[in-house]
């Protein structure tokens, strides 16, 4: 018999041919899935051309100035937030618990107002806030709660007095 | 075609960083810009979120060490900036993450910039109801055609539970759109 030459050297497997009507078959038959495969979303004329430009223009508002490649201000401006709140914490007087002062702003409403306002301190701005001369330690560690101040605390925050155990404990009776 | 490595050292060299930098925009801005677009669904949003993150590319790349491929790690700190600026969204309305994701799905019914029908709408509210994890697999797998080899290196997740993820995503959201 002669060989087939149109095959190029490749064979297909058993009954391939026989088989491939029904199984194509098959495929068209089955059904599409539900899923749209278009998402509907579309974009403004012209967004992406111009959107190199409108980033430089983010990057170098002033034109002409070096673009900060490692800008650490933001980081300064949050651990000087974080370092304002301990130092107003241990130092402002405790009469005043029931009104919302500046000790009761959590951190990071701080650091988030100092992110998103347009203050723009510089880094010799917030070194004057904090003037290492005047601090010591004993500042930031020292407790400055009497009784009253607890008393106080355990007044607001307690709902149960229970929770104290204040009673004789019958276990060492 | 630039080849990447050249690309990535044109980014770091002082001399070539602008022209390098015009070129990475231009390569990738609407692959990434889409890749953003179906986390935050908003045009506007997507064009904040777009912008931050090609400022943190172009600001961190001297942390780019090469790896795993530039696009992945491009597309990383893209789905962070995306799921980073939805989770402060949800902070400031006070709701929760799927909360303000199905708000968001919703308002697309107003949005200029969404012509899709009944159905494509109802696709996005199936989709803003997934878990995080799946609706990063589902848009990366269905609509942008990426391999789960690939989404893997994104994601950091094992290609075995990304297959798992897309599996359940698809069954939920095929439910979702029969009224299941």
């Amino acid at each position: 018999m002669k060989k087939n030459q149109d095959n190029s050297g490749f064979k297909v497997p058993d009954g391939y041919f026989d088989t491939f009507t029904q199984r194509l078959g098959q495929k068209l038959s089955e059904k599409e899935s539900d899923i749209p495969k278009d998402s509907g979303f579309s974009v403004p004329d012209g967004y992406f051309e111009s959107l190199h430009e409108r980033l430089l223009q983010r990057m170098n508002p002033e034109g002409g100035r070096v673009i900060q490649l490692r800008p650490y201000k933001k980081y300064f401006l949050a651990a000087a937030a974080v370092a304002a709140i301990v130092v107003l914490f241990v130092m402002l007087p405790r009469e005043h618990l029931a009104q919302p002062s500046f000790a009761d702003l959590a951190g990071t409403d701080i650091a988030n107002y100092m992110e998103s306002s347009e203050l723009d301190f510089t880094y010799e701005e917030i070194a004057q806030l904090f003037p290492v001369e005047d601090m010591e330690m004993g500042d930031m560690m020292q407790s400055r709660l009497n009784e009253e101040n607890i008393m106080d605390y355990l007044d607001m925050s307690m709902e149960d007095y229970e929770e104290l155990n204040l009673g004789i404990d019958e276990t060492y009776q | 075609m630039i080849a990447e490595e050249t690309l990535v050292k044109e980014l770091k060299a002082k001399a070539t960083q602008a022209k390098a930098f015009e070129l990475l925009v231009d390569l990738y801005k609407q692959r990434l810009y889409w890749h953003i677009r179906r986390i935050v669904l908003d045009h506007d949003d997507t064009d904040d979120v777009l912008q931050n993150t090609f400022i943190k590319i172009y600001r961190n790349i001297d942390s780019f060490k090469g790896d795993s491929k530039l696009y992945s790690w491009m597309y990383r700190i893209a789905t962070n900036e995306a799921l980073q600026f939805l989770k402060s969204k949800a902070r400031k309305a006070g709701v929760t993450g799927g909360e303000i994701q199905e708000r968001m799905a919703n308002n697309l019914r107003a949005d200029v910039y969404f012509e899709g029908d009944q159905i494509q709408l109802q696709l996005q509210l199936a989709i803003a109801q997934l878990p995080e994890k799946q609706k990063l697999v589902f848009n990366m797998k269905y609509f942008e055609a990426l391999k789960y080899e690939e989404i893997s290196e994104i994601l950091d997740t094992s290609v075995g539970a990304l297959k798992a993820s897309y599996h359940l995503a698809v069954k939920k959201i095929e439910s979702f759109l029969k009224g299941d």
